[in-house]
């Protein structure tokens, strides 16, 4: 489901390979972005341009992958949230707390 | 109030349907719209509130099916959905016979928002949403992990659930302003 993309100094960046982000997959999610934290040991961001649907129960698997990785002094990042994704997180005020960019040319020409 | 369309969804209680289930009922309630209705806004409102109440459902009611009952009216449109399965007992409400009617039990908060259920009688309760001003350093160690009832809330104008003790039937409601 999560594919790394390119290793990074200081971020991993990852692409999310599924079109739909539910109750069904989150739990698994979670589990391979940590499995990825605890072999890189950085930051991770993850392309979510193939997601077309996603749920209130992966939106938790999200933020619950990125407590993890704060509480190691890393971050979770976003990247190439779709329109009707990018108004859920605007509704749950998640885009207050996630750091979101369109493409990972973004994050790479910083 | 002049209605303008009605219908029931006799939907499956599975993962796998839910996009097919949405899709269906998108498309029902953007022919009925009036004219005069943004369809683009209200179309992203339906679409995560359906997403929701049939995720919650899967998660709790433990039923094969659900009904949601559809209605388009001229200044709003209203979504039960209804099932005969488990009784939903959100945050560490077991009863709401213990409560008086308009107490507020705080469900879940954190440094973005709270969430309430106001008692509106002994079978009846409404979900209220409120944003958290933001003043202090927001602690992310202490987000919430659950959004369900915090999206139909927030996209919705009303959003209540009631039990029918006598009948086992669980009616969660939602109201859309279309004004």
């Amino acid at each position: 489901m999560v594919k790394v993309y390119k290793e990074l100094n200081d971020i991993l960046l990852v692409n999310l390979n599924i079109k739909e982000a539910s109750l069904e997959n989150g739990d698994a999610f979670k589990a391979e972005i940590i499995k990825l934290f605890d072999k890189y040991h950085k930051s991770i961001a993850i392309n979510m341009s193939a997601v077309e649907y996603i749920d209130s129960s992966f939106l938790g698997s999200i933020v619950s992958a990125f407590k993890h990785l704060i509480s190691f002094q890393a971050d979770v990042v976003l990247v190439g949230l779709s329109k009707d994704i990018t108004n859920l997180f605007a509704l749950t005020r998640l885009d207050k707390v996630f750091k979101i960019y369109n493409s990972f040319d973004e994050i790479t020409n910083q | 109030m002049a209605q303008l369309a009605s219908k029931q969804f006799l939907l499956p209680n599975t993962r796998q349907s839910i996009k097919p289930s949405v899709q269906e009922v998108l498309d029902f309630v953007i022919n009925s719209l009036p004219a005069s209705v943004n369809a683009e806004g209200i179309s992203f409102k339906i679409e995560v509130i359906i997403i929701e109440l049939l995720t919650n459902g899967i998660k709790h009611a433990g039923t094969i099916e659900t009904f949601l009952d559809v209605t388009i009216n001229e200044d709003n449109i209203n979504i039960d959905k209804k099932d005969f399965g488990n009784r939903f007992h959100p945050g560490n409400i077991t009863s709401l016979l213990v409560y008086d009617v308009g107490h507020r039990e705080l469900l879940t908060k954190d440094g973005l928002h709270s969430m309430y259920a106001v008692v509106e009688s002994d079978t009846q309760i409404r979900f209220v949403c409120e944003e958290e001003n933001g003043d202090e350093v927001l602690d992310v160690t202490n987000l919430m992990e659950h959004f369900g009832l915090l999206i139909i809330t927030k996209s919705s104008d009303t959003f209540t659930y009631k039990y029918d003790v006598d009948t086992g039937l669980n009616t969660f409601s939602v109201i859309i302003d279309l004004n």
